[in-house]
């Protein structure tokens, strides 16, 4: 009994030896308490979107005595600017909206979610950026890596539109004047 | 004899000691001729000490001469290295610092210094599938950093690379209009705060090192502008500065520190240090906020669940140059 306790502890014992070291090139100076280690777990706020959506509460601004037509077809009245490329031609208003209120998203399996809570259907087909987004590494954060103060994360809508989600061009800033300028203007 | 006083024409009027030897009439004072080559020979043992025989020889009156429009104060002339300096030297520089600002750019600023965060390493992540570059981050970059507008200094520079070429040669980093053009990919590049920094080991003067949470800095006040470890950074990233920086009173960040973004003298080299002053505070650095993209990661290397930890574990990384051993925290992903 004694003896196979012994045989236990010498294999626990190589074990731990033989546990890669991890990290240990960069970690020169890692400190046993590792202040901040862990600190960045609190939840990002991300800014409600309702606020930036023109008309909104859609029913109470426009669709109160309104009866949402499902069908495809060309919009005249309203949304008529909205180019829709997004889902190729299977996509249709209540692919997402809800039309029972039109005030709430509609998830795949029926539920309703808010439009500040959008990024819950956008991630039902894009479930990688979901992901991604949710570890902090897909799209736009700012405030505090360090969980010190808040972290502020934004939602799919605030930089993609959900009906044109692929991302517009920007006009690239100049490049920088490496010499003086007076420099420059001189041999002109 | 009396002219220790650097002259303009050296081009060096910023940091004066190197100055302050090589301008001396040796041949007229044998006393100041001895001293010289007596502190030459205690230059790596006592630098405080030759200063000071130094300057017993040629008197202060001397150095107090000025005939240059940048002429250097006798606590800027006999400075210590920022890692000598005592609590007191500290609060002497940051007024100094303060001061200058005051006087040469008429400006109120604040600046603080402060130090790494035990169980903390800095690293950076960025998205070469999502970087259109746009140049935001090079401008919030001079504008937190309060580098030059003219000459203007960046200290990120964008490249732009033929979509299925890695090549550098071929890449173009003055490109202008509406990104990002067809067929191309960008690739911003700025100091990848090595672990085996290159940089650092080219300085002959101690005057740049790696700090504790990866950071690599300067002391500005110890800078010969030789500029060495610029020809040994094989990413481009320091930036030496060839005339007094021009800043508007408008454009200047008031918020500053030490060893990162207060406003340099001329003759003095600079580089990105992922914005210290910010990031040792726990905040992102300014190219991050900026990055319309999101394309921009920043966090604890030490942490697993840092967000660049997790792209570390997740995603496929190109480290730049990794075949020159320089160990970057700075590492370009794909997704």
């Amino acid at each position: 009994m004694g003896q196979a306790l012994q045989q236990l502890v010498v294999a626990l014992l190589l074990l731990s030896a033989c546990r890669a070291p991890d990290h240990e090139a960069m970690t020169s100076h890692a400190d046993a308490t590792l202040a901040r280690v862990g600190a960045n777990d609190a939840p990002p706020t991300i800014p409600p979107r309702t606020p930036q959506i023109a008309l909104f509460p859609c029913v109470e601004q426009c669709h109160k005595d309104r009866t949402p037509d499902p069908h495809k077809r060309e919009l005249k009245e309203f949304h008529s600017l909205k180019h829709l490329e997004h889902g190729d031609t299977t996509f249709w208003c209540n692919f997402c909206h809800n039309d029972d209120n039109l005030d709430t998203l509609r998830l795949l399996d029926g539920r309703t979610v808010s439009f500040n809570e959008a990024y819950r259907l956008c991630g039902e087909c894009h479930g990688d950026k979901r992901r991604d987004w949710q570890a902090g590494i897909h799209g736009l954060q700012s405030g505090y890596w360090d969980g010190s103060h808040e972290k502020v994360r934004r939602s799919c809508t605030a930089c993609h539109d959900p009906h044109a989600p692929r991302r517009p061009t920007f006009q690239a800033l100049p490049a920088p004047t490496l010499r003086l300028k007076q420099e420059v203007q001189g041999h002109e | 004899m009396s002219e220790l006083t650097p002259s303009c024409g050296s081009g060096a009027c910023g940091c004066g000691q190197s100055a302050a030897v090589a301008t001396a009439g040796i041949d007229e004072n044998e006393e100041l001729a001895a001293a010289l080559v007596r502190g030459g020979e205690q230059l790596q043992s006592s630098r405080r000490a030759f200063m000071t025989q130094l300057a017993t020889a040629a008197g202060t009156a001397a150095v107090a001469a000025s005939g240059c429009s940048t002429s250097v104060s006798w606590e800027q002339f006999t400075q210590k290295h920022y890692k000598e300096l005592t609590a007191e030297d500290k609060r002497k520089l940051i007024e100094r610092v303060e001061k200058r600002a005051r006087d040469q750019y008429g400006v109120e600023v604040e600046v603080s210094d402060p130090q790494p965060t035990p169980g903390v390493e800095f690293a950076y992540a960025l998205n070469l599938s999502y970087c259109i570059g746009c140049r935001r981050c090079e401008y919030a970059c001079a504008q937190e950093n309060n580098t030059s507008r003219d000459p203007e200094m960046h200290y990120i520079r964008v490249l732009q690379i033929e979509k299925g070429t890695m090549s550098l040669e071929g890449s173009d980093s003055y490109y202008e209009g509406s990104v990002p053009a067809p067929d191309k990919y960008y690739m911003p590049v700025q100091c990848h705060q090595c672990d085996n920094p290159p940089c650092v080991r080219a300085c002959p003067v101690t005057a740049t090192w790696k700090e504790k949470d990866g950071v690599v800095v300067i002391d500005y006040d110890w800078c010969i502008g030789c500029r060495y470890c610029e020809a040994a950074c094989p990413y481009w990233a320091r930036r030496f500065n060839f005339a007094e920086p021009k800043l508007r009173p408008s454009d200047i960040n008031p918020k500053q520190s030490l060893l990162s973004n207060r406003i340099r003298p001329m003759g003095v080299v600079e580089k990105c240090t992922f914005c210290l002053h910010r990031t040792r505070e726990g905040r992102y650095p300014a190219c991050l906020e900026v990055c319309p993209t999101g394309s921009r990661k920043f966090g604890n290397l030490l942490d697993p669940n840092s967000e660049v930890r997790k792209i570390i574990d997740t995603k496929r990384i190109y480290v730049f140059k990794e075949e020159l051993g320089t160990i970057p925290r700075f590492y370009y992903f794909f997704d």
